[in-house]
């Protein structure tokens, strides 16, 4: 079974992803801090295939957030890395979308 | 019963991350290798033609790989291979062997091959310099990777090391486009297909 790393300060938004995804035989872990994402992927980037980063709230600096995120599942040996998708509950500019698919994730709006 | 519902789209664009990532794993990364100078109807790789660029491609886009002339014979040497883990002095005698690799870009002009004497000590420098390549192709494709897990090196049971690029690759000619092209020794085409 495929597992993902939610990261989702949105409880509840968490919780229905996390349903969701498990209708698709999809295990979800949700973690709502990035800093401790970062360390678990430290750990163990290897057990995921997908990181979803939740990025509605415009307050926080998303791409450094992916990019630590992303630097976190470089090691040795855990190949390939788990592949990134930033969703966001809230319209961004395409400026926006094209940056974070520029950094190799890719993007979701929640129409 | 699964509904359509404002996260259908994760769900959508997580089934197809999972789809990406086990291809990637079954296959790993792909590369188009450029060979100019084909001679005009030739359906395959002859010799005379030139390795002239190598591109990552990913998502629908191309990322130039930096490597010079040496590291391009190389690549393309270890591409072509890519099921046997090779000693550098296997690679060393392989490209050596190759007719392909000794005529590169000779058909440009018919007399001058643009080539490289690669030897197995330089070869164990020129995998170095085409891990660096591929950490910027990669940095620039924003995947994040440790390129030892593309151009894999083998360790043995003795002091040998063996290289294997894990990849699948297409291969992209472009024709010579000189009035008089003919095809490099004079015999036919086909004769030297690879």
């Amino acid at each position: 079974m495929p597992r993902v790393l939610l990261i989702d300060s949105d409880q509840q938004h968490a919780e229905r992803v996390r349903e969701q995804l498990g209708f698709h035989a999809v295990e979800v872990e949700v973690i709502p801090d990035p800093r401790q994402a970062v360390a678990q992927l430290k750990r163990d980037s290897a057990d995921y295939a997908v990181v979803i980063l939740n990025v509605s709230s415009a307050a926080l600096p998303w791409a450094d957030t992916l990019a630590k995120l992303q630097e976190s599942c470089l090691q040795p040996g855990a190949y390939p890395p788990p592949l990134f998708l930033c969703t966001s509950d809230t319209k961004r500019p395409p400026e926006f979308e094209l940056r974070i698919e520029r950094m190799g994730a890719r993007y979701v709006y929640e129409g | 019963m699964y509904m359509r519902d404002s996260l259908t789209p994760i769900v959508e664009k997580v089934g197809l991350l999972i789809a990406e990532r086990k291809h990637l794993r079954s296959a790993g990364f792909h590369f188009r290798i450029v060979h100019r100078f084909r001679m005009p109807g030739c359906s395959d790789c002859i010799c005379g033609e030139e390795v002239f660029a190598v591109f990552l491609v990913y998502r629908g886009r191309e990322y130039c790989l930096r490597l010079t002339l040496a590291m391009r014979i190389l690549f393309d040497y270890l591409v072509r291979h890519s099921r046997f883990a090779q000693s550098a002095r296997q690679i060393e005698l392989g490209i050596r062997a190759d007719d392909f690799y000794k005529d590169n870009g000779k058909n440009a002009d018919g007399h001058v091959a643009l080539t490289r004497k690669i030897t197995r000590s330089a070869i164990r420098v020129y995998i170095i310099r085409v891990h660096q390549a591929l950490s910027l192709a990669f940095q620039e494709a924003g995947i994040s990777i440790d390129t030892k897990s593309v151009l894999i090196v083998h360790e043995t049971t003795g002091t040998e090391v063996l290289y294997q690029m894990k990849c699948t690759h297409t291969v992209t000619h472009i024709d010579l486009t000189s009035p008089n092209a003919q095809p490099l020794r004079g015999g036919i085409a086909g004769q030297f297909g690879r």
